[in-house]
């Protein structure tokens, strides 16, 4: 029998061709991908598909085509117990004006299959925990935009869902509030108790949080990329600038073995080999009448990522 | 997640049902009423008018007490099927109109101008069982100032006057239920409908009193201009076809004087345009109750 407590070890999410239409347009277009990380960040555009992508899953819109397994179970036959464990954080405003937090918090804990007595200690236990004990008596519509995103953080988790989606959970909090939001998923995450599916436009908050990252551009995938996997790897790159002709330099580099991309002009990315120096890198530059003007160790960011995806027509792989 | 420990935890605990869910939405949605004076002092009027009909029903039967107050039996009203519907049907459903016009135009319309619904859907709770909860708030408060009083009320006489009472007047009973029921649902369906598709409360309050009142002189001006052979109009009506089929629910419970400005219109097309009514509102919520519109 699985342990109630634990995250799932299978795939957390499975999206199998899914297409998805809205008012006749389509919106998501062909997405498969199989996602498994504790926390898994959605990144793209305006527009690319990222909140339309939630709400399919949440089951608020059909798919036109294919299908998707959230928690194993396909989300054309979700039950209500696959939507008790799941968590919704929704980016928009929303809340019930004339109920203080703690009733708020509450009822969506009772809506959820919790029993009164207990929805109630665990509303309070919730909204202590995402940092508004002092304010939980306080009516919803008093609440700054902050707090307001701290309640439906609060809302989200009451229950103690197995899956939590968060949909820019960072919209219009100032910077101090913005690292405390993104501590709470970090510590949630920790855990291993909860997955999280973290829908941004804001790369720093998805790199800080996420192990896997799904870059949705035009309602396509763009990129999937394991950047717990990135980052287990740790490989370094060499941004190298350089001034001359380079034909003879690259192909002695590529003589060394390592893998490398040109990227402007006069500009150069490559992976140093295991066991090569890099003055023998200096030392073929002179062989070759290059200059280099400027090396520097560069890793690959989430920007980096990011924006090649943007500028390619056609879907790349998440490697780096 | 206990507060000391400051910790994610998942729930293990036992759930409630899910077939059950609705009440927790009907149990809020009532709960958010009894903070407003008005409600409550509405309530109190409400109630009061049934409680003014048991004491005459009382008096009726209090041989000492009528003595006693030198009150001579004849001055009071009979208790018959026109006391049931002009003295305590007819007001209750007065009442019921001002309560559902205060109450009703709110219940969907406070979530959906606060972006709530995504809240409510995203959890083991379908659009009918939302509905469904916010009728059940709206139902079980009117039930609570119509036909609950009016039973009782009929079951108070039963039981002074007699079991011979009761037999004869069975029919009272169910016309008392039936007309009460048929305006809840009347009230409950076109409330809900407006409180989906209006999101300003004033306003759906002021549709919802326009489409129970305009609707009867219009009728009755179209009636009058088209020479129709029968009033067809007032199938639009809301009001006239509670009219129509209470009268045919009482029948010959009650006297001619209650059929005064009966509009003339078949009871099976009244009931027809009832439950097409419901039908239509019952529509138009589904079409509005969403997590999220799609803006084509």
């Amino acid at each position: 029998m699985v342990d109630p407590n634990l995250a799932p070890a299978g795939p957390v999410i499975e999206l199998d061709a899914l297409s998805v239409e809205l008012g006749g347009r389509p919106i998501l277009k062909q997405l498969s991908a199989s996602l498994s990380g504790r926390a898994i960040g959605l990144l793209g555009p305006n527009g690319a598909g990222k909140t339309t992508l939630i709400h399919t899953l949440l089951g608020f819109h059909p798919p036109s085509a294919g299908t998707a397994r959230v928690l194993g179970q396909d989300i054309r036959e979700t039950t209500s117990r696959l939507r008790e464990q799941i968590g919704y954080m929704p980016e928009r405003d929303a809340h019930i004006p004339g109920m203080s937090a703690v009733r708020f918090v509450r009822l969506m804990a009772e809506l959820s299959g919790l029993p009164p007595d207990l929805a109630l200690e665990r509303a309070h236990e919730a909204l202590y925990y995402v940092g508004l004990g002092e304010a939980r008596y306080r009516e919803l519509q008093t609440f700054s935009l902050g707090m307001k995103q701290k309640v439906k953080l609060a809302q989200a988790l009451v229950h103690g869902p197995r899956l939590i989606f968060l949909d820019e959970p960072t919209n219009g909090l100032d910077p101090r509030a913005r690292l405390r939001m993104i501590e709470l998923i970090r510590e949630i995450t920790d855990t291993g108790l909860a997955n999280i599916i973290l829908s941004s436009h804001l790369l720093r908050d998805v790199e800080q949080c996420c192990q896997e990252v799904l870059v949705l551009k035009d309602g396509r995938i763009a990129v999937f990329c394991d950047l717990e996997a990135e980052r287990r790897d740790n490989r370094r790159f060499l941004d190298l600038e350089l001034r001359g002709e380079l034909a003879g330099f690259t192909d002695a580099l590529e003589g060394l073995g390592g893998e490398l991309a040109l990227h402007g002009p006069q500009r150069l990315k490559m992976v140093l080999p295991e066991g090569i120096e890099v003055r023998q890198l200096y030392a073929l530059a002179e062989e070759s009448g290059v200059q280099i003007r400027r090396l520097s160790y560069k890793r690959d960011s989430l920007e980096d990522i990011f924006l090649a995806a943007m500028q390619t027509e056609e879907p790349i792989d998440g490697g780096l | 997640m206990a507060v000391y420990e400051r910790s994610y935890r998942p729930f293990v605990g036992p759930r409630t049902p899910t077939a059950g869910r609705w009440r927790v939405v009907a149990r809020y949605a009532l709960a958010d009423q009894w903070g407003s004076r008005v409600f409550l002092a509405s309530l109190v009027v409400a109630l009061t008018l049934p409680v003014i009909a048991a004491l005459i029903i009382y008096l009726r039967h209090n041989a000492s007490l009528l003595s006693l107050l030198q009150v001579d039996v004849s001055q009071l009203l009979d208790i018959d099927g026109e006391f049931f519907l002009a003295g305590v049907l007819v007001p209750q459903q007065w009442a019921a109109l001002w309560m559902t016009l205060l109450v009703g135009p709110r219940l969907i319309t406070a979530d959906l101008a606060a972006g709530a619904l995504p809240l409510y859907l995203a959890r083991p709770l379908t659009r009918r069982t939302y509905v469904l909860g916010k009728a059940a708030a709206l139902v079980g408060l009117l039930s609570a100032i119509t036909w609950i009083p009016g039973l009782l009320l009929w079951g108070l006489q039963a039981s002074l006057e007699g079991p011979g009472w009761a037999a004869e007047n069975l029919r009272l009973a169910g016309a008392l239920l039936g007309a009460s029921w048929t305006w809840i649902l009347i009230l409950s369906c076109l409330s809900l409908a407006l409180s989906a598709w209006v999101r300003w409360r004033p306003v759906a309050q002021l549709f919802l009193l326009g489409m129970l009142t305009v609707p009867t002189g219009f009728a009755r001006a179209v009636n009058e201009i088209l020479e129709l052979d029968r009033d067809w109009a007032v199938l639009f009506s809301p009001t006239d076809l509670l009219t129509v089929t209470r009268a045919g629910l009482f029948g010959d419970t009650v006297h001619s004087w209650a059929y005064i400005d009966l509009p003339d219109l078949p009871l099976a097309s009244a009931w027809l345009a009832v439950a097409l009514l419901c039908a239509a509102c019952l529509l138009l919520l589904t079409l509005k109750v969403k997590a999220f519109e799609v803006v084509r």
